[in-house]
């Protein structure tokens, strides 16, 4: 009896290696034109870089009134996406949802990326980054870019720890079955990783408890993280800003960017590694409703946050106001474009089923991640220009806030960075954590799989 | 039933009418109906009664006018240099319906007015009244007009009263010296952007002073104010600088702990919330980079 079922666990397992792990050695034509993609713009924004650097940031359109430009925008949108981690392993996660097994890993694989490129999104903003130290030898700790800095720096390391710690069972897996298929020291760096994993019940004791404390801690990380960022333009007198529910508001937006972002890669990995077994429709169905969820709270926050400032029209709200809902005005465009494409669309398309199936929700998620960009221009830029003092006698580009080449040529460049950061992960470790999926089918896995 | 409901409704009505003819009644005193002014009724207590008019009964009661009947209509209060008013109420009864009020529009002023500022007020009242004459006390004391030439103004700070005095000195159309009585003056502090008033208008009294309140006047770093003392008719100026006290302190609020200081003054319950929690999710990451130390030495040797 017990020889069945050994040889049972033995033949699922050979499938969930074969599956998982053939990834890990294959580099197909797509992959290495992806990835010469994502080089190349990098290489054209480090080129832009060595301009601004040597330069100054007047290469960029940042002037005296619009002083955080796209790359703020880009830091929060890194941000936001970011908390993607903290709501899937941990909200939905520590909820007892099964069905975030296969795609956890995924989303803890963006919000690494994602936090570590919102760092060097405000280093490229700065104009002197070798003075970035100075944050440490003389910030301040009333000010909330100390917090932030604090707070970012906090959540790449749990994100890391989130992220590693589950994958020990796997990487005992890899480096028992795969020593002939990789390079030696490919095999090697998952020897060391491993940390000597062999399954037994205490290392899996240790490794639960591990995972429990840290999931409960991202939560309220998470929350101080994009909190903080909010209350950086919060915690100032301005038009479009000074908004009491500012902090609530980001972290709701987070969530419907987070959720956009990884129904892109959920598509885009399950088509490439071939997952259709364990990414399933179910899985885009849950998503998709999950995305919903947070939009519809997001709806609701984006009502307040504009309405309440309409009604009462004061005066530097009004024309911030009427710039953003005037077809007229210089982002009524963009602003009616990002709500309908970024908000409003997705939360009716994916009140039908026929639309949670895979490849609508990814162009769901495509538009669902643009629209979080470009909704963070909105929250940057206007206001801005908005000052509650005239704004006079200063030269006719101060007023505007057009994006150089330059500045856009490096935002890509992040942005393919973090696409980058998330494809090498992806590539080396197994997307989909191998230990839970056998466990799930009922394989005995505390032992030396 | 609807008879009964009538018959409610005019008692409930009547007592309502009953209660607000109630409301609005005025008080008077009885030992203060036939009262009359008990002060002189003299330029110096008109000009007093003035200022306080000005400054309590103006805002509802704007500038009097001698006029036949209250030509004014709510929510302006009446114009009380109407004859009407004036030939129909005793000096005692306009006295209460000052400090008492009528429980409606005219609100009891006895909190705010003195009983002597009433009486002034109420010589003012009657100086707009041509057939008013006054009796008793209120002999009306003829005001001598200072007619001669001020020579000199000293000013000097009284530290017990906390007060500037002014001391005046004149000479009359001769040339001999005399004291100058009810003389206008204005005194002021100097500032760097217009002058603070101490008085203005004010009178000097029988010894040619006059004193000027001095309280929540802050004084420079060292002590000093500079004071203009000057005839309301701007025929004599001086202007003086006199030591008041050690000289104001000043606090740089950045001394302080403070939300906007530098780091090192941050306040206390910023700094211990921020390094508390920090250090705190800082101990629990530490404790899960532990845990991997554990899951290592539980590897298979």
């Amino acid at each position: 009896m017990s020889e069945i079922i050994k040889q049972t666990d033995d033949v699922i397992m050979e499938k969930i290696r074969k599956d998982l792990l053939t990834p890990l050695t294959t580099f197909p034509l797509g992959f290495k034109i992806w990835v010469a993609a994502l080089l190349t713009m990098i290489a054209l924004a480090a080129w832009a870089y060595t301009i601004q650097f040597n330069q100054g940031l007047g290469v960029t359109a940042m002037r005296d009134y619009v002083s955080w430009g796209i790359y703020i925008a880009s830091f929060v949108f890194f941000v936001a996406t970011a908390l993607v981690g903290m709501l899937i392993s941990a909200v939905v996660g520590l909820l007892g949802q099964k069905w975030i097994i296969p795609i956890s890993r995924i989303a803890e694989m963006i919000a690494l990326a994602f936090v570590m490129m919102a760092g060097v999104a405000i280093v490229v903003d700065m104009g002197r980054p070798d003075r970035v130290l100075n944050l440490l030898f003389h910030g301040r700790f009333s000010s909330p870019i100390i917090w932030d800095v604090t707070v970012v720096n906090v959540y790449i390391v749990i994100s890391i720890l989130l992220l590693f710690l589950p994958m020990l069972p796997d990487l005992g897996i890899i480096r028992n079955h795969m020593k002939k298929d990789l390079p030696k020291w490919q095999w090697q760096m998952y020897n060391i990783l491993s940390l000597g994993w062999v399954g037994t019940p205490g290392q899996y004791k240790i490794l639960h408890r591990t995972l429990r404390v840290l999931l409960i801690l991202i939560v309220p990380v998470a929350l101080a993280i994009h909190t903080v960022t909010s209350w950086l333009s919060a915690l100032t007198l301005r038009a479009g800003w000074d908004s009491t529910i500012f902090g609530p508001y980001y972290v709701t937006g987070a969530f419907v960017a987070g959720s956009g972002a990884v129904l892109v890669a959920m598509y885009f990995i399950r088509r490439a590694y071939k997952l259709e077994d364990y990414i399933t429709d179910f899985h885009f169905d849950k998503m998709g409703k999950l995305m919903v969820l947070v939009a519809l709270v997001y709806l609701y926050f984006n009502l307040n946050e504009f309405l309440v400032p309409a009604y009462k029209m004061k005066t530097a709200d009004a024309h911030h106001i009427h710039t953003l809902f005037s077809l007229h005005g210089e982002y009524g465009v963009m602003f009616w474009l990002t709500q309908t494409f970024g908000l409003i669309l997705p939360i009716i398309l994916g009140f039908f089923k026929r639309f949670r199936k895979p490849f609508p929700m990814m162009l769901i998620g495509v538009s669902l991640v643009i629209g979080a960009w470009f909704k963070r221009v909105i929250i940057v830029v206007p206001t801005l220009i908005h000052a509650h003092l005239p704004i006079q006698n200063v030269p006719e580009s101060f007023k505007v806030y057009d994006p150089t080449g330059i500045e856009i040529t490096i935002t890509l460049g992040v942005m393919a960075m973090a696409m980058l950061i998330v494809t090498i992960l992806a590539k080396i470790f197994p997307v989909i954590s191998l230990w839970e999926i056998a466990e799930e089918k009922g394989v005995d896995i505390k032992k030396n799989l | 039933m609807k008879n009964i409901f009538n018959l409610y409704s005019l008692v409930l009505i009547s007592l309502l009418i009953v209660g607000n003819v109630q409301a609005q009644q005025w008080t008077i005193d009885d030992e203060l109906k036939d009262a009359t002014l008990k002060v002189p009724f003299d330029e110096f207590n008109i000009e007093a009664g003035k200022a306080v008019y000005d400054k309590s009964c103006k805002v509802c009661h704007k500038d009097m006018v001698v006029a036949d009947i209250n030509d004014r209509v709510l929510p302006t209060a009446p114009n009380l240099g109407n004859k009407v008013f004036q030939t129909t109420n005793t000096d005692g009864a306009i006295f209460s319906k000052i400090a008492y009020g009528n429980g409606a529009g005219m609100p009891p002023m006895a909190a705010m007015v003195s009983e002597e500022e009433r009486w002034q007020v109420i010589a003012y009242l009657r100086s707009y009244s041509e057939s008013y004459q006054p009796a008793g006390v209120a002999e009306a004391v003829a005001v001598e007009k200072f007619e001669g030439k001020i020579t000199n103004i000293t000013v000097a700070y009284d530290k017990e009263k906390n007060a500037i005095i002014a001391q005046l000195e004149g000479v009359d159309a001769e040339g001999v010296k005399i004291i100058p009585n009810n003389v206008k003056v204005d005194i002021f502090v100097k500032r760097y952007f217009g002058s603070l008033p101490l008085c203005e208008g004010r009178k000097t009294d029988k010894q040619g002073m006059i004193s000027a309140d001095l309280s929540n006047v802050p004084t420079d770093t060292s002590g000093y104010i500079s004071v203009v003392a000057a005839t309301s008719d701007g025929s004599k100026s001086v202007e003086q600088i006199l030591e008041i006290n050690d000289g104001w302190k000043y606090v740089n609020p950045l001394d302080e702990r403070q939300l906007w200081g530098k780091s090192s003054r941050t306040p206390l319950w910023l700094l211990i919330s921020y390094l508390g929690v920090t250090f705190a999710v800082l101990s629990v990451i530490g404790w899960a980079a532990f845990q991997l130390f554990r899951i290592w030495n539980l590897r298979e040797r």
